[in-house]
């Protein structure tokens, strides 16, 4: 082992982490070593003196104020939390009678249409020149001829009551979405606002308030 | 009885009457390793609480079953090197030379409290990562693996920081006449 390497390992020595082989080549060195031992000398002072500098305590009423702390600037994070979530409802409803509104408006103009779709549909299955009725199979697949192509001229073509009604139906898809999201992160996090809820009644028991002056 | 760091940490997710047990719990080291740090009783008091704040914040992103200790200390060494930058940019503190130089020789010093505060501004004209491996060694007393945690380094590349930081240490103390006789 040269001075060097044992320089190094003087460190790790002194602070009981070396491995036991380690440790034997680095005594058998320094047996043999009078600068090595003296860097020795020299380290062991140093660490005496830094082990004066010792442990400290914090100051009386640390932890109280830490503790106040807390309270005091988690409390308008609740408020600002409850007042995002009022917002967020408010919303929500707008969006959701905005939806009923245009499906009710809407709806009723293209059910006309196509119960008038349907209604032609039946007309022409009949036969002109037969009073006896018309299959029911033929009847059945000239109804739904005419419905997909109702739908089709709807998604292709919507016109005014066609977007209207679109429009609806997104508008209450995503406040369904939104809720259910909702649902899902409040659940996951429903232990962390119970205590959020009931801290804004608490008193903090006897942790108190920060001490004055 | 004394129960676990994990078993308060689990019961201040629900309760932070919980936190305030862990805050005593680590109150002393968490403030002592700042204090010796930045040097001020009062800043290092507030950042001390700026460290325990922001763990509480914090944790609902703490990963359940590790070890609390070094990740306190984390933040610790976090919020005080980044005050510590913010201060030397605004260089409104400097612990220089001037500092150390006009320290007391030896034979003038007395055992005890004297003492320590003396070691203390000399640890202060230290850069400030040499200053903390030396404090989380020597006044809090963390092994390797510890300290390698808290810096989140390498265990080798604590044991480098850790030895240069005592030759500087040790070469500053030398200078002051407190080394070899």
């Amino acid at each position: 082992m040269d001075c060097s390497t044992a320089r190094e390992l003087l460190h790790p020595y002194e602070d009981g982490a070396l491995q036991p082989w380690e440790r034997a080549e680095l005594e058998g060195h320094l047996e043999g070593c009078g600068l090595c031992q003296r860097e020795l000398e020299d380290l062991r002072r140093t660490l005496w003196l830094l082990g004066r500098l010792g442990p400290m305590s914090a100051p009386r009423g640390f932890a109280d104020e830490v503790m106040a702390r807390i309270a005091t600037e988690e409390a308008p994070m609740r408020a600002l939390s409850r007042r995002g979530e009022r917002a967020l409802g408010g919303g929500l409803l707008l969006a959701a009678l905005l939806g009923l509104f245009l499906l009710f408006q809407t709806g009723e103009k293209l059910a006309q249409t196509a119960a008038s779709q349907v209604q032609s549909a039946v007309q022409g299955a009949l036969p002109v020149e037969s009073p006896s009725p018309a299959e029911p199979g033929i009847l059945l697949a000239e109804m739904e001829d005419r419905w997909v192509a109702f739908l089709e001229s709807l998604t292709e073509s919507p016109g005014t009551e066609g977007l209207g009604f679109i429009l609806g139906a997104c508008l209450l898809l995503m406040v369904g979405g939104v809720f259910l999201a909702h649902l899902i992160v409040t659940g996951a996090t429903a232990s962390r606002s119970v205590w959020l809820a009931g801290a804004s009644n608490r008193t903090w028991g006897n942790w108190g308030v920060p001490p004055k002056g | 009885m004394i129960q676990p760091d994990e078993t308060c940490l689990e019961a201040a997710r629900r309760d932070p009457e919980a936190f305030g047990e862990l805050v005593r719990r680590y109150q002393d080291k968490i403030f002592g390793f700042v204090y010796r740090m930045v040097g001020d009783g009062e800043e290092a008091k507030d950042l001390a609480q700026e460290t325990f704040l922001r763990a509480f914040k914090a944790l609902p992103r703490f990963r359940a079953g590790a070890p609390f200790s070094p990740w306190l200390y984390r933040i610790a060494i976090n919020t005080t090197l980044n005050f510590l930058r913010g201060r030397r940019q605004m260089a409104h503190w400097e612990v220089d030379a001037e500092m150390a130089s006009a320290l007391p020789s030896p034979e003038r010093i007395v055992e005890g409290r004297e003492t320590a505060s003396l070691l203390a501004a000399i640890l202060l004209t230290l850069p400030e990562h040499y200053r903390a491996v030396l404090v989380l060694r020597h006044v809090n007393e963390l092994s390797y693996q510890e300290m390698a945690r808290a810096l989140d380094l390498p265990v080798s590349t604590v044991k480098v920081r850790l030895f240069r930081a005592r030759e500087m240490m040790q070469r500053r103390l030398q200078e002051k006449g407190w080394g070899r006789e």
